[in-house]
């Protein structure tokens, strides 16, 4: 074989083991100028490629939108570059399949049907108006209490502004006395004065939040605070449809201070745009506080169910971890989801779509790299799956793992599941000695690989390698059971661990196995 | 390391592919498990191929498009390969749509949260704008067959499916891509 044919296998490996491990060490022999371009290529394509739940959502869609098989109507074989002219090119997730539907009856059939509707509507709840103000009934009950509360809404302000059907226009209209929403951001406090002329001030709460998030106001006089989300990064273009509004309960009562606070439930996918009104003809000032998202705290060891109430899934959770602890994280919903874990500083630390039961996710014996907090984000995948407007239960595990302990000298026989193809020991180390990590299998296919940690610091990583294996790191012994090795040193007396893993070949990814090992040290 | 393994787990496609395409051959919307598996390497493959995200997502759509359209001319064989096939399709017909060189310097840069520090970040993009273009200056065929093997992660059995060569000829291909590009890659060093 020439250099470069084995050259070139050794990328192939190479490369084929990158694509399952991210971090798989390079074979030996290969040219490291050829590693490094590798590492600077894959560096630059994991930057690349990361697409936001709402971008999959939104191709999905125009995917639908663009098949012959969904509608021939907005298929454009000039798209490509250009720009989309679809009109459903923001619907929501939820609603492509709707869309199929919807496409394939005439455009005009459905505008027809609206106008009839709303004709007949608007007509029906007339009638009923004036039936109703000149009924001997009229007065009793109902409408003593309505006026007994005054509204807080003073009579110069058309009550349509306050219908929740308009309530998300007239959060989007910014007022002619600001050039564009105040930025304000979580656990940021502001102060404003509004007069009855500038009435209302607009502020816009951005970054990536998942959860409720609660708006806490203190003003000299009763105001009123509403929100409405809009899907991330098309800023006023898209109406995500979550809207709120709180007067504090002060009932429309003038002449004195209100403090009143209003949870607003944010998806990661969303900003928020907050108005504050003042509803009286008098000056008022206030202080606005943007409190802390309000994430569940779990406990490791400790179940937690939560029921939601319509899909997709866009959960947060939080958990107290310490450097070097081993964690699994068990999810059980009705709906597929996705699972990712990241430190207090937001970096990934591991993430998971289908490794559990169906289609949940689990994470299996991630090492947390810092002592601190750590989120897990929990978000809906599919719509097909997540369509279901039920409520349903969803329950988060997350438990401590303790590491089998083995003694120098002594055996250990461990299974590694496909689902669950790692296991970690533990070993009293000491000072200076040369331990050789063995292992026998009756399994040759795939790759065995082994970390060895001490006091945070790994001793040696890679591949555990068969006995016979020549130079060029592919002969495999053809001799059955094999017993494959790795010999490290000990730096310092104390706890050893040892993570073991199986990644199977690729053509054998889906398929169950489970390896059966027996470890030695010596 | 068993961190990488379980994002090892997460890419893995623990869905059957070949059983799921054959359900979305009689109800296309069992073809979504199939899209979340592939979006993301498909659209990594078109984002090395065309200039830019807002044309990656694009094609992106397309790709799928066609998938949903084309299921009924699945025979069988690899799902990777098969939508693949389509990605390459696509990217060349954009192309003949486009009947103009991509420029070099309009590569997408985007700042990433990822890099800790400005410096790092300044760095970081020097760095991928001297790799873009050098990727830039490689023939089509080393950057197709480079963008199927880094960037969507396909075999080079299923490589040799895409384009229509042996897997041998395949691993040759990569190699030679990659020297080639180290070579460019070094040159652009030079320039900047």
């Amino acid at each position: 074989m020439s250099r470069e044919k084995r050259q070139a296998r050794l990328l192939d490996k190479y490369l084929d083991a990158l694509a399952r491990n991210p971090s798989a060490p390079p074979p030996p022999d290969l040219d490291p100028e050829i590693v490094e371009m590798v590492t600077l290529f894959e560096r630059n394509e994991s930057q690349r490629q990361s697409l936001y739940h709402s971008d999959r959502r939104r191709i999905w869609q125009q995917s639908l939108i663009r098949s012959t098989r969904a509608s021939k109507r907005y298929r454009s074989d000039t798209a490509p570059g250009g720009e989309s002219e679809d009109p459903f090119s923001y619907m929501r997730f939820g609603d492509a399949e709707a869309g199929l539907t919807r496409f394939a009856w005439p455009k005009v059939s459905w505008t027809l049907l609206a106008a009839i509707l709303s004709m007949t509507l608007f007509a029906a709840i007339l009638i009923f108006a004036i039936k109703n103000e000149n009924s001997p009934e009229f007065g009793k009950g109902s409408s003593e209490g309505r006026r007994a509360t005054p509204s807080v809404v003073p009579s110069a302000m058309p009550l349509s502004d306050h219908n929740a059907t308009v309530l998300g226009d007239y959060a989007l209209t910014i007022p002619s006395w600001q050039s564009e929403p105040q930025p304000i951001s979580i656990g940021e406090t502001v102060e404003q004065t509004l007069s009855s002329e500038q009435n209302r001030w607009i502020y816009v709460l951005s970054g990536r939040i998942s959860g409720t998030v609660t708006a806490y106001i203190t003003a000299s006089e009763p105001v009123i605070m509403r929100y409405r989300t809009l899907e991330r990064p098309q800023v006023g273009g898209v109406d995500t449809g979550s809207v709120g509004i709180s007067d504090g309960g002060t009932g429309g009562d003038t002449g004195g201070a209100s403090e009143f606070e209003m949870p607003m439930k944010v998806h990661v996918d969303e900003i928020v745009r907050l108005v504050v009104e003042n509803p009286f003809p008098v000056d008022v000032s206030y202080t606005l506080t943007i409190g802390a998202v309000e994430t569940p705290t779990l406990v490791f060891g400790e179940s937690y169910t939560t029921s939601l109430e319509t899909a997709p899934v866009d959960q947060q959770f939080e958990f107290e971890g310490k450097q070097g602890d081993l964690v699994d994280i068990r999810v059980t919903a009705a709906v597929d989801t996705r699972l990712t874990l990241e430190a207090q500083d937001g970096t990934l630390i591991a993430q998971d779509d289908d490794s559990g039961a169906g289609l949940n996710p689990e994470i299996y014996h991630v090492q947390l790299p810092q002592d601190g907090r750590y989120t897990i984000r929990l978000s809906g995948v599919g719509f097909f799956i997540t369509r279901n407007d039920d409520q349903f239960d969803l329950t988060i595990d997350v438990r401590k793992v303790e590491p089998i302990t083995i003694v120098k000298g002594q055996s250990l026989d461990i299974l590694l599941p496909d689902k669950q193809p790692a296991k970690v020991l533990r070993y009293e180390g000491q000072a200076g000695e040369t331990v050789t990590l063995a292992a026998e299998t009756s399994y040759v296919s795939g790759i065995i690989n082994v970390e060895i940690i001490q006091n945070g610091k790994t001793l040696t990583v890679g591949e555990l390698l068969p006995r016979s294996e020549d130079s060029t790191g592919f002969s495999v012994d053809s001799t059955l059971p094999q017993t494959l090795t790795r010999t490290f040193d000990i730096q310092a007396d104390g706890d050893v661990k040892v993570f073991i893993n199986y990644s199977p070949p690729q053509d054998q990814e889906s398929l169950d196995y489970s390896i059966n090992l027996r470890v030695t040290l010596n | 390391m068993v961190i990488e393994l379980i994002q090892d787990h997460a890419v893995k496609h623990s869905i059957d592919d070949q059983a799921v395409l054959r359900a979305a051959q009689q109800d296309v919307r069992a073809f979504e498990p199939l899209y979340d598996a592939y979006v993301d390497r498909i659209y990594g493959y078109c984002l090395r191929r065309v200039n830019g995200t807002q044309d990656a997502e694009d094609l992106t759509s397309l790709v799928f498009a066609e998938a949903i359209d084309g299921l009924h001319a699945y025979r069988g064989g690899s799902v990777a390969a098969w939508l693949f096939k389509i990605a390459d399709r696509t990217v060349k017909k954009h192309w003949r749509s486009q009947r103009e060189a991509l420029p070099l310097d309009d590569y997408e840069l985007t700042l990433t949260d990822d890099t800790p520090t400005p410096m790092q970040q300044l760095l970081a993009l020097e760095q991928r704008d001297t790799l873009n273009r050098a990727v830039m200056r490689l023939s089509d065929e080393q950057r197709n067959i480079l963008a199927l093997k880094i960037s969507a992660g396909l075999s080079s059995e299923e490589i040799g499916a895409v384009i229509g060569k042996s897997a041998g000829a395949v691993r040759v291909d990569v190699y030679r891509a990659l020297k080639q590009l180290r070579t460019l890659y070094h040159l652009e060093e030079g320039k900047s």
